[in-house]
């Protein structure tokens, strides 16, 4: 392996083995919500609800929740990550060492992408337990997967570099996130609300999300898949730039 | 002899009108010990982030052994290796898998890091704490490993930046005799401290920077020589009728006090002397008090 791949290699690995450290708190806390969720959601209060489109409840349910811990994962790891480093002054030690800053940025997205990859794997293995898992087009379901887990992980880099501290860190994941993920369609389909949470919902960029990986997995389409894919290339590409473009001029990181 | 840092008009400015560093030209020779020193907010810290690309220039330009940090960072980088003011290190990780990833990131493969880690670790005395995360060192543990992280990659300059904060005095002695030894074996080093008794047995040159401007730049022997004001004090019994011909003085109770500079000390001794022989004045004894590195600094930076 030559130098420039070795430092690359190095920080990747650094930053994917970083939150494996600590599963109490990066990957245990998720799963066991997903599994709260299977439980109740699915098991609990779903039995009680007809089949969405031919699919049963928990099925139904899956697609969404497997975005939800995807894109939670791939958010929080550059996010938390940097913003650590950058408080505990350690970031100096990536900022001293010879690497470009396209390949730190694509690093950092990258190890997001593994997160959300690791917490999506333990979501379906979850899944597995409660109800049959199929996947009717794996391209559209990974095209999806990666687009959303590279977006969110973008996102993150971006909020991990703004943050001055842990209230400004959580301020997306709280009051943006999370409530976007639930008017998102993770728990239901448009037939199923009102006309108003309906708009709402089609207003919310997480619900085409969702309606996408949900046509992967279920074959299910509620949104023309091209509309989500060109859409979500566009956020990923943005939000990538945006990122780098920050790392580069070395907002709130370099004096 | 060649470059190790060369600054030509630098200048950083924060928030459009904080001036850190004015014009700044400056240049650091290969395989010296170069003591920066100032007042807080003189602006070293600045210059040293400037020099190790973690604060962007205003103005000016900036060469490490040759290479135009702005035109070249990622090559500048690879031959500097910085000990910042506070000793950080990754919270995650035992020291040894600390060191091994910090030699990873400037490409150095597995097996060589490995052995590179093994060897500064014993080097450093910190062989027995590898398996340990940085919060269970000392402060003095923390400043050698902070040292250690910077050497990792073998660097051709070596930036410390107060490296000796807050250290007592065994472990200063310690962390000295390691940067001697790694400037013995060629490193060029420039560093800051506020032991300026350090600077004093340490430096080969010193640079005195005040309000982001330097205000002298020498080696340390040709400054004391040139601005030290040594003591010599002359005791009498009663006070005596002082001759004109006698160099100019001060008097301290009943002590007469010559301040002269080290190069024209003799001259005005043997001088102060033959005075008072010549005159049969009888003093009880004379003492000459060296100055200092520290008052030098106290005289300059008022």
């Amino acid at each position: 392996m030559n130098s420039v791949l070795i430092r690359w290699w190095t920080l990747l690995k650094r930053e994917s083995l970083r939150f494996l450290r600590v599963p109490v708190v990066t990957v245990v806390p998720a799963l066991t919500t997903v599994l709260f969720y299977f439980l109740i959601f699915g098991l609990v209060i779903g039995s009680r609800i007809e089949q969405i489109a031919g699919y049963e409840y928990i099925a139904f349910i899956v697609p969404g929740l497997l975005v939800q811990n995807i894109l939670n994962g791939s958010y929080s790891n550059p996010s938390g990550s940097l913003f650590i480093s950058r408080t505990y002054g350690n970031i100096n030690d990536f900022l001293l060492a010879p690497i470009s800053y396209l390949p730190f940025t694509a690093i950092y997205v990258l190890a997001g992408v593994f997160r959300g990859a690791v917490l999506g794997i333990g979501t379906l293995c979850i899944a597995l337990f409660m109800t049959e898992i199929s996947i009717h087009s794996y391209t559209v379901f990974f095209v999806y997967v990666g687009l959303i887990s590279t977006a969110f992980s973008s996102f993150g880099l971006i909020v991990g570099l703004w943050a001055e501290d842990f209230q400004q860190l959580n301020i997306f994941t709280n009051f943006l996130i999370t409530p976007l993920t639930f008017l998102g369609g993770v728990f239901y389909s448009l037939d199923m609300v009102n006309d108003t949470l309906s708009i709402v919902t089609q207003l919310n960029p997480i619900y085409y999300m969702v309606a996408g990986v949900r046509y992967g997995m279920l074959g299910f389409e509620e949104v023309p898949v091209w509309i989500g894919i060109s859409f979500l290339t566009v956020v990923s590409v943005s939000l990538f730039v945006c990122a780098w473009y920050l790392v580069k001029i070395g907002y709130n990181l370099k004096d | 002899m060649n470059s190790a840092i060369q600054l030509d008009d630098v200048r950083k400015v924060y928030n459009k009108d904080i001036v850190a560093l004015n014009n700044v030209s400056l240049n650091v020779r290969e395989g010296e010990i170069f003591g920066l020193l100032g007042p807080n907010g003189s602006g070293k810290t600045t210059m040293i982030k400037c020099i190790s690309q973690l604060a962007t220039l205003t103005a000016g330009r900036i060469h490490v052994s040759g290479i135009d940090i702005q035109k070249s960072p990622k090559d500048a980088k690879e031959i500097i290796g910085l000990s910042p003011q506070e000793p950080k290190a990754d919270r995650y990780f035992t020291i040894q898998t600390m060191l091994e990833y910090q030699a990873g990131y400037y490409g150095i493969p597995r097996v060589q890091a490995k052995e590179r880690v093994v060897t500064l670790l014993k080097e450093f005395d910190l062989f027995d704490k590898r398996k340990e995360e940085a919060k269970a060192l000392s402060g003095g543990m923390m400043r050698k490993l902070s040292l250690l992280k910077s050497l990792i990659h073998k660097p051709e300059v070596l930036i410390l930046d107060e490296p000796t904060a807050a250290l007592d005095v065994e472990a200063r002695h310690d962390l000295w005799n390691h940067v001697r030894r790694v400037n013995n074996n060629g490193t060029t080093i420039f560093l800051t401290t506020h032991y300026i008794e350090e600077a004093e047995e340490m430096c080969d040159r010193i640079c005195f920077l005040k309000e982001g401007e330097v205000i002298r730049v020498q080696g340390k022997d040709d400054l004391m020589n040139e601005l030290s004001q040594n003591k010599i004090r002359f005791t009498f019994e009663q006070e005596p009728e002082i001759p004109g011909s006698f160099p100019s003085y001060t008097w301290d109770d009943n002590d007469v006090v010559i301040t002269v500079g080290l190069e024209e000390q003799s001259r005005v001794l043997r001088r102060a002397i033959d005075c008072l022989e010549d005159n049969n004045i009888a003093y009880g004894n004379f003492t000459i008090k060296q100055d200092s590195l520290e008052n030098i600094f106290r005289r300059m930076v008022q």
